[in-house]
């Protein structure tokens, strides 16, 4: 039985291989199952490909499992958020209570996060100016009703008329969310409804009326089309959550940082937000998406 | 926090996200869904099943209910702006769970009250508002108690559903324990849900046996006995 078994995986990893011979190692980029980490991962293959390195995608489910599996080679890269990685990082290395790291100086989190992930094996190349924050969205109508364009008018709005807010559940207990805008904007929230993490629920309670403000992603596809506006964070409420590739440091080649960094440098936020879209509400492939991206910026001709 | 301590914490039994509040707002939409279904389905059945006829759509919508998945009709139902998210979604989702056992049980008690009886009924004048009434209705009550019961044993224990789409109930414990990462919650909301949903069982299958004519129950008892007594041993 045994033998069988490792007749098998022999079997396999040859399989495995027999591409990966041309291209030196193979590079598996590990990915979480939301569609802007598919999307961006993809584009990290395709670039990555079109360079000469054999490249795979694996979906993997959150950071939890990946940056370990990072840190052990079992996957060599991964898209990551500037903020919420070093976090990871700094609770990883200094325990739950450490205090936060992260701000919303993107270059002084990223060396905070460089000097983390360093002992750990993980080589974080320059992140990129396009960025997924939590940010808080009210319909375009409230918005332009109460003159409205930044969480500090909330607060002040609020004064008057405490709003409704909507979010994940965590939301009441978390920094990121009510708590930071009760206490850096002094926001006053006359009721909670927990909903998700900037998914289609906060989405319907927005349209529908039944909260005034909720939580979304500043990247979503789905702001834009659904008239939504996200109110500028104004006093720096939540870190810089660039995106940037996270590698496996003895898998690191200049071909592989040149390549993933040329991906970086050409995506902004904006185009990130099309990119969601694109995906999440028209519907087309992650893989077309990321192709029609890297074509559109040169990048696949090598 | 263990389980144990988290149910004996004050704290947790007071405020709008307490036990007291979560249970009712539980039992509110499982009242609501199983009024709406009780309303919908006993006309129907109790019509077609006296008038014998319609087996074919009694037996089918009670089988295409139980295909319909609950949790993708409350997700459409949400998505419609009329509607909304919130308990209202988790109400109508859980009404058209629960119509296909009422209307199927009730359809097949009375249909299948025996032909001898009606006529018997009919044969003593009885008009057929009054053989529904006083024969079938009373006949067929075990079959459409037991699906009543059925379906709002389900109703209660599937209302932990609403919570999915912003509504309340016990089932905010799981569904925010999950987001918090905080097991004890998750473990808290699923003993609560099914405790809430065993007791509905317990209450409902004492009020089914009240429900049940006495002849029936002793008809039903006089059966146990008769099979007993072949089977004791006669004496010597």
């Amino acid at each position: 039985m045994a033998a069988a078994v490792v007749a098998l995986a022999g079997c396999s990893s040859s399989g495995d291989d027999a591409g990966g011979d041309a291209g030196g190692e193979e590079v598996v980029i590990a990915t979480t199952n939301f569609s802007e980490t598919k999307i961006l991962a993809s584009m990290y293959q395709q670039v990555l490909e079109a360079n000469g390195v054999n490249a795979s995608v694996k979906e993997l489910t959150t950071r939890e499992v990946i940056i370990p599996a990072l840190q052990t080679g079992e996957v060599q890269a991964t898209p990551e958020y500037l903020g919420s990685l070093t976090e990871f990082l700094n609770k990883e290395a200094n325990g739950a209570d450490a205090e936060q790291v992260a701000t919303e100086d993107a270059a002084a989190t990223y060396d905070e996060a460089v000097r983390l992930a360093e002992p750990e094996d993980l080589t974080l190349l320059e992140p990129s100016a396009a960025q997924d924050q939590n940010s808080f969205a009210v319909t375009g109508e409230f918005a332009t009703a109460n003159n409205l364009t930044t969480l500090s008018d909330l607060g002040t709005y609020s004064q008057e008329s405490a709003i409704t807010l909507g979010g994940p559940p965590e939301c009441p207990k978390r920094t990121f969310c009510q708590l930071g805008l009760e206490e850096i904007y002094n926001v006053q929230v006359d009721s909670f409804l927990p909903l998700d993490a900037g998914g289609p629920l906060t989405i319907q309670a927005l349209q529908q009326g039944k909260v005034d403000t909720g939580l979304v992603f500043s990247s979503s596809g789905s702001v834009s089309a659904n008239d939504l506006v996200v109110l500028e964070d104004d006093q720096g409420l939540q870190p810089a959550e660039n995106i940037l590739p996270a590698l496996y440091t003895p898998a690191v080649t200049d071909t592989i940082s040149e390549a993933l960094d040329s991906v970086s440098q050409a995506l902004t936020t904006d185009e990130l937000q099309q990119l969601n879209a694109a995906v999440e509400i028209d519907r087309q492939s992650v893989d077309q998406v990321a192709e029609d991206f890297l074509t559109e910026k040169g990048l696949l001709s090598q | 926090m263990s389980v144990w301590e988290w149910f004996t914490d004050p704290a947790n039994w007071t405020g709008e996200n307490g036990i007291p509040v979560r249970t009712w707002e539980q039992l509110e939409i499982s009242f609501f869904a199983m009024a709406i279904a009780l309303v919908i389905s006993l006309p129907v059945a109790l019509t077609l099943g006296h008038l014998r006829k319609g087996v074919f759509l009694a037996t089918n919508v009670g089988n295409i209910g139980r295909a319909v998945p609950t949790l993708g009709v409350l997700t459409i139902l949400a998505s419609i702006p009329e509607i909304g998210i919130g308990n209202l979604a988790a109400i109508l989702a859980l009404a058209l769970f629960a119509i296909p056992p009422v209307l199927t049980n009730t359809f097949t008690g009375i249909a299948s009250v025996d032909d001898e009886v009606r006529d018997a009924a009919n044969g003593m004048g009885m008009g057929g508002f009054a053989i529904l009434s006083k024969v079938e209705v009373p006949l067929a009550m075990p079959l459409i108690a037991a699906g009543i019961r059925t379906a709002t044993v389900q109703v209660v224990a599937t209302a932990s559903l609403a919570a999915l789409v912003g509504g309340g109930g016990l089932g905010r414990y799981v569904v925010d324990g999950f987001a918090l990462q905080d097991n004890t919650l998750i473990v808290a909301g699923a003993i609560l849900t099914a405790l809430l949903a065993m007791a509905a069982e317990l209450l409902l299958s004492f009020l089914q046996r009240r429900v049940t004519p006495k002849g029936l129950r002793q008809a039903g008892q006089a059966e146990v006995e008769a099979q007993e007594i072949p089977a004791a041993p006669a004496p010597a």
